[in-house]
């Protein structure tokens, strides 16, 4: 807490500040989670409101399936359908490392890498079985 | 002679001393969130195309409405503790961290209240 201690002198060096520290995979992916994070939490009320849809019966479920198999509905639902993904892997690889495992530089950086493109090749898959047949 | 180092004292209690609970919930839940996500998903898949009634009454069948009211309690866990860590690390100002943890408590207990009472509510037309 910044103000644990009022009588330090503001003026010491702090820790790093964002903008120097040299890019690395582990910390983009670290980035990414947060990111990925809190756009799920962002968009949690429209569980509620797809629940609410289908409570409310067939008219209001219509409107809101033909909101979302519009391009502006897909392209959310992609993204979302994405940040759940390399968020839900990004899971995945905290809960291994905090096992002890994989935290050499050569694994952290593999499983970082892994990530990205990982999630990237799930999404694809989901949008393959979603797209198939037609929406 | 006291052989224990200042290091053994705080190993382990982190930087405020507390927070193990959190820590741990937010990890389960992460574990439970992962097959129930795996699960879910597949019923998108498989309810994409459907219907009104189908959809109506595939979320009401406990083999659905159960995960699914599972995964709401879980989500909104995790992402309350999520959301907290989050405001721990940024926000320092007193009132506004009091502000910030509160109305991220009502945020996601509300979600979740609104979820699971429409989840009950197809449930019973089902
Ligand atoms: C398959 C589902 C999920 C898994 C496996 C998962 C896993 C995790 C894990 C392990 C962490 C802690 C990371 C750390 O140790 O720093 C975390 C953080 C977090 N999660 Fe999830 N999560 C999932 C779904 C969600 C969802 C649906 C939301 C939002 C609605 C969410 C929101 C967050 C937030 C806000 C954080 C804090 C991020 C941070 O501190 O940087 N998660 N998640």
């Amino acid at each position: 807490m910044a103000d644990a201690r009022p009588n330090r002198p503001t003026a010491r060096p702090l820790s790093p500040h964002l903008s120097i520290y040299r890019f690395t995979w582990t910390m983009a992916m670290s980035i990414v989670h947060r990111a990925t994070g809190m756009a799920l939490y962002a968009a949690t009320p429209l569980l509620a409101v797809w629940l609410w849809a289908v409570a409310a019966g067939a008219d209001t479920y219509d409107a809101f399936a033909g909101l979302a198999a519009s391009w502006f509905g897909i392209l959310v639902l992609i993204g979302l359908s994405w940040a759940l993904i390399h968020h839900a892997i990004g899971g995945v690889r905290h809960i291994v490392w905090d096992t002890g495992t994989g935290v050499d530089r050569a694994s952290r950086f593999l499983w970082a890498k892994a990530t990205l493109a990982g999630s990237v090749v799930l999404t694809a898959v989901f949008w393959l079985f979603i797209l198939a047949g037609g929406l | 002679m006291v052989a224990r180092t200042p290091f053994a004292r705080v190993r382990g209690l982190g930087a405020s001393g507390t927070g193990t609970r959190e820590y741990w919930l937010i990890k389960l839940t992460s574990v439970a969130l992962l097959p129930l996500t795996l699960y879910l998903a597949g019923a998108v898949i498989a309810l994409k195309n459907s219907a009104h009634a189908t959809v109506s009454a595939a979320l009401g069948a406990p083999y659905i409405a159960i995960p699914l009211f599972v995964f709401v309690m879980c989500n909104a866990v995790h992402m309350q503790l999520g959301m907290q860590n989050i405001i721990d690390d940024y926000v320092h100002t007193k009132g506004t961290k009091k502000l910030a943890v509160g109305a991220n408590i009502f945020f996601t207990y509300g979600c979740a209240a609104a979820a699971l009472y429409f989840i009950v509510m197809i449930g019973l037309r089902a």
